[in-house]
C-alpha cells in the first residue's frame, strides 16, 4: 500500500475557527486511515499559526501524529491541535512597532511553507471561514480536502456538520432544566443560543425542548405576536413561557445585535436575548429572565451521532486524497459521504428553509416563530 | 390533635423544594393531618379572598399523596414561588378587594395575612425559603403563629445551618458545566472565566473550586487584586499542558478599590435587594487587558460564561433528594410535638433545629481566615480531620 495515491508521503491536519465536539474524532479517523495508507501525518498547531509563527511554539509548530497521539480521543471535546479564529492567512493580524494592528495576506507564503516541510496534502477541518481559506490554498496549488465543522450547521452542500448534534442535544437539555425555574416563578425565560446568522440550533432545540416561541434570523420577528402567545397561555392558566432566541435573530426592519468587531476576527453576535427579554417584560408585564447558553454549547463530549459522523468524515477525507479528489470537501448526503467542490461550499451560508418540514412542524404545534 | 398545616415556598427556586413538600405532606396525611399548599410563597396568603364562595384556586391547593408523589421527583416548586413580603407590599401588589384599605406606596398587610390564616384554619405554617422568606416567617411567629422553617437556597447563606436545600445540586451543576467549558478554553488556549450565582456568600464558587472545577476562585468575602489574579491565571495557564486556566467568580465578588459590588440594575425587590451580576465580564476584560504584562507581552483571550439559572434548574441530585426528606420529617416532628419558632438545620453533619431568631440580622458568609487562601486565591486544603461532610459551610 505504501506510496500509493498521488505519490502522497506526508499529510497535514489543521483545525480552525471555534472548537466543536467531534474535532478529535475527525483527527483520529484521518490519522489512523492515513497511517494505513503508509503516509506520515503532522498536525498544525492553532489553525495555521504553527506554520506561520513557528517561533511561538518551543516544541515546534507541527506535531507528528502517530497512533499513540490519537489513542482514546474520540470521545473528547475540543481539539488536541488547538485552534484559532484570529489567524486567517489571507488577512493575518500583524502588530506594528507603534502597537497598532493591521492585516496582511500571507497565503502564498503559507503554501510555500507546506512545500518546505514536505507536506503533500492538507486536511482542513473548519467552518465557512476555514474552508474559504482552504479554498484559497487550493487555488494556489495546494492539495486540500476540507471537513465541514460547525456547531451552527450553517454550511452549504452538506446535510449536516459535525458538532451540531451535540450543541442541539445540550441546548435541549438546558431548556428542559430551565422549565422548572420558569414554572416555579411564573416567569418568562428567554434562552439565547449560538448559531450565527442561521437558526438551526434555536429551531431544533426549541422544538425538542417544547419552547413556546422560537426566534430565528431567517424570520425577522414582531414581538407583539410572541406577546400574544404569552397572553393566551396566561389566560389558559399557564403562567410561564419559554422563548428560545438565536443569537442572530433580529426584529423586522432591524439588524442583529453585535457585541464585538475585532481586527482579524469575525463579527461577534450577542445581546439579543437581553433585548427580547426587556421588551417582552414591558409588553406583557411578566417577570422575565435571560440565560445565554454561549460557549456551553460547544464544550464537552460529542454525542454518538457526532462521533460517528466525525469518524466517517475523517476517514473519507483520507479516501479523497488517495483518490485524487482535491479542492473538495467531504459532505454528508445520507446514506453516502460525497466529495463536493470547496468553491461551492463557501459561496453563501446555509440558512433554515422556511418551507422545510421542521418549520412546518413547529407551526403545526402552535409554537410562535415571531411572525 | 389533628391539625391543618400550611406549606409554602418563597424566594428563588432550587431543586429539592418538591421533595421537601412531598416529605411533609405524605407523613402529615398518614398521621391524619390536613395539608394546604399556599401558592407563590407569601403571595398566596396576601391574595386570598376570605370568602368561602370565592375561587382561591390560584392561591391555595389542598395536597394529596398523588399530587406530591409525582412532583416530588422534579426540580423547581409546583406551588410556585415569589419574593412577596407582606410587611412591605408596594401598592401595585395589593389585591383588588383590599385596595380601599391599603393606599400607601408601601403597606404592611400582616393583619390580613393573619385573618387569612384563620380563614384557612391553618394551625401551623411551614415556610421553605432563604433568609428573606424565613424572616417574614419569624415575624409571623412573633405575632403568635406557630411556624417551623425549612432552609433552602443554592447560595447556602442561611445562618444557623450548615446546609440549605439546593446547594448540593448547584455545586454539582457548577462542576459539570465548568468541566464542559474546558474543551473550548483549551482548544483556544484562553482564560476561562465563569460567573456563578451566590449573592453575598462565596460558597458556590469555593466548594466547586475545592472539588477541582477551577484553579482559582474569587469570592465576595475578600475583595481581590485583579493584577494578582492575572499573574496567577498566567502562571496556571503556562503550567497546564493544554495551555488554559480557569477561575470561578462569585456574582458578589468585588475588585479591590471598587466601591460596591456589580449590579444588573437599580431595581430592588421587596426585601431591598438588587440583582447582582456583571462582575464576570469585568474580570474577563481586566484579565485580557492585563495579561500581556505577565505573559511576555502577549495578550491572552478569554472565554467568559455566566452559568446563571442553569445551576439551579432541573432535577435534584442525590443530596437534594435526601436532605429535604430529612428536613421535612424533622419539621413535622417539631410541629406534632407542639414546638414552633424553630428552623430545622444541619450542624456538624447532624440534623437538629435552632430558634428562628438565628436567621435574623446576619448573613452566613465564608470564614476567609479558615477556608480561603487570599494570597493564592483558592480554598485552603489543610486540616480536614474531624470536619463534617460539608466542610467550609459551617458557621459554628
Amino acid at each position: 500500500m505504501a506510496g500509493k495515491g498521488n505519490n502522497i508521503r506526508k499529510i497535514a491536519i489543521s483545525t480552525g475557527g471555534g472548537d466543536a465536539p467531534g474535532l478529535n474524532a475527525v483527527i483520529r479517523a484521518a490519522v489512523v486511515s492515513a497511517l494505513h495508507e503508509g503516509w506520515e501525518c503532522v498536525g498544525i498547531r492553532d489553525g495555521y499559526n504553527g506554520l506561520l509563527e513557528p517561533d511561538r511554539y518551543p516544541e515546534g509548530g507541527l506535531v507528528r501524529l502517530v497512533r499513540s497521539s490519537v489513542r482514546g480521543i474520540t470521545h473528547l471535546g475540543g481539539t488536541i491541535l488547538g485552534t484559532t479564529n484570529r489567524g486567517d492567512p489571507r488577512a493575518y493580524p500583524v502588530q506594528a512597532a507603534d502597537g497598532s494592528w493591521s492585516e496582511v495576506d500571507r497565503s502564498t507564503e503559507l503554501v510555500q511553507a507546506f512545500a518546505d516541510h514536505g507536506i503533500d496534502a492538507l486536511i482542513a477541518i473548519g467552518g465557512d471561514g476555514s474552508l474559504a481559506i482552504a479554498n484559497t490554498l487550493a487555488e494556489k496549488g495546494l492539495k486540500v480536502v476540507g471537513v465541514p465543522k460547525t456547531i451552527d450547521n450553517d454550511l452549504e452542500e452538506t446535510q449536516v456538520t459535525f458538532g451540531f448534534d451535540t450543541a442541539v442535544t445540550f441546548a435541549t437539555e438546558c431548556i428542559d432544566r430551565l422549565h422548572t425555574t420558569a414554572e416555579a416563578h411564573d416567569r418568562l425565560m428567554v434562552i439565547e443560543v449560538m448559531g450565527r446568522y442561521a437558526g438551526w440550533i434555536a429551531l431544533h432545540s426549541g422544538l425538542a425542548g417544547s419552547a413556546d416561541a422560537i426566534l430565528i434570523p431567517e424570520i425577522p420577528y414582531d414581538l407583539e405576536s410572541v406577546a400574544q402567545v404569552i397572553r393566551r397561555r396566561e389566560a389558559a392558566g399557564r403562567h410561564f413561557s419559554i422563548i428560545v432566541v438565536a443569537e442572530g435573530a433580529h426584529p423586522a426592519g432591524g439588524a442583529p445585535s453585535v457585541i464585538g468587531n475585532d481586527i482579524g476576527q469575525a463579527e461577534r453576535l450577542g445581546g439579543i436575548g437581553h433585548r427580547v427579554a426587556a421588551e417582552l417584560q414591558t409588553m406583557t408585564g411578566k417577570e422575565t429572565r435571560t440565560v445565554v447558553l454561549g460557549h456551553l454549547l460547544r464544550g464537552g463530549s460529542p454525542t454518538t451521532r457526532d462521533r460517528i459522523l466525525s469518524l466517517r468524515f475523517g476517514a473519507a477525507a483520507v479516501r479523497a486524497i488517495r483518490e485524487g479528489c482535491l479542492g473538495c470537501m467531504v459532505s454528508l448526503d445520507p446514506p453516502e459521504v460525497l466529495y463536493v467542490p470547496l468553491a461551492l461550499v463557501t459561496k453563501r451560508i446555509k440558512t433554515v428553509p422556511l418551507d422545510s418540514d421542521t418549520v412546518r412542524t413547529v407551526r403545526d404545534l402552535g409554537v410562535s416563530l415571531g411572525d | 390533635m389533628k391539625s391543618t398545616i400550611g406549606i409554602l415556598t418563597g424566594g428563588g427556586d432550587v431543586p429539592g423544594l418538591n421533595p421537601a413538600i412531598r416529605a411533609v405532606t405524605i407523613r402529615a396525611l398518614r398521621e391524619g393531618h390536613r395539608v394546604v399548599g399556599i401558592r407563590r410563597g407569601w403571595g398566596g396568603l396576601v391574595d386570598i379572598v376570605p370568602d368561602k364562595d370565592a375561587d382561591n384556586s390560584r392561591n391555595i391547593q389542598f395536597l394529596t399523596e398523588d399530587i406530591v408523589d409525582k412532583a416530588g421527583r422534579t426540580g423547581g416548586t409546583f406551588l410556585h414561588s415569589s419574593r412577596t413580603r407582606p410587611s412591605t407590599l408596594p401598592r401595585e401588589f395589593v389585591p383588588p378587594h383590599l385596595q380601599a384599605k391599603y393606599q400607601d406606596d408601601v403597606n404592611d398587610m400582616t393583619d390580613d395575612v393573619l385573618k387569612n390564616l384563620d380563614f384557612l384554619g391553618i394551625d401551623c405554617l411551614i415556610p421553605i425559603g432563604g433568609d428573606d422568606t424565613l424572616s417574614y416567617g419569624a415575624h409571623l411567629h412573633e405575632r403568635g403563629v406557630p411556624v417551623v422553617a425549612i432552609p433552602k437556597t443554592m447560595d447556602n447563606d442561611v445562618p444557623g445551618t450548615d446546609y440549605c436545600i439546593g446547594f448540593s445540586t448547584c455545586v454539582t451543576r457548577t462542576i459539570e458545566l465548568t468541566h464542559k467549558l474546558r474543551t473550548s478554553a483549551g482548544s483556544h488556549e484562553r482564560f476561562l472565566v465563569i460567573e456563578v450565582f451566590g449573592r453575598y456568600a462565596g460558597y458556590t464558587a469555593l466548594l466547586p473550586s475545592m472539588a477541582g472545577a477551577a484553579g482559582r476562585c474569587v469570592i465576595p468575602e475578600h475583595p481581590f487584586d485583579l493584577e494578582r489574579l492575572t499573574e496567577l491565571m498566567v502562571y496556571d495557564r503556562n503550567r497546564n499542558p493544554s495551555n488554559y486556566s480557569v477561575v470561578l467568580v462569585s456574582e458578589g465578588a468585588q475588585i479591590s478599590g471598587d466601591s460596591d459590588m456589580s449590579f444588573e440594575g437599580e431595581e430592588a425587590d421587596m426585601f431591598g435587594h438588587r440583582k447582582l451580576g456583571g462582575i464576570g465580564d469585568r474580570v474577563a476584560n481586566g484579565l485580557k487587558q492585563l495579561s500581556p504584562k505577565y505573559n511576555n507581552g502577549r495578550r491572552v483571550n478569554v472565554v467568559s460564561q455566566r452559568l446563571g439559572y442553569l445551576v439551579r434548574s432541573g432535577n435534584p441530585d442525590a443530596l437534594d433528594s435526601i436532605a429535604p426528606m430529612a428536613f421535612g420529617n424533622l419539621a413535622l416532628d417539631l410541629v406534632t410535638s407542639g414546638k414552633s419558632g424553630r428552623l430545622v438545620s444541619v450542624h456538624d453533619g447532624r440534623y437538629r433545629s435552632v430558634p428562628m431568631e438565628a436567621i435574623i440580622g446576619t448573613k452566613k458568609v465564608v470564614d476567609v481566615e479558615k477556608y480561603y487562601d487570599t494570597e493564592r486565591m483558592r480554598p485552603k486544603y489543610k486540616e480536614f480531620n474531624g470536619l463534617p461532610l460539608f466542610i467550609m459551610t459551617s458557621d459554628a
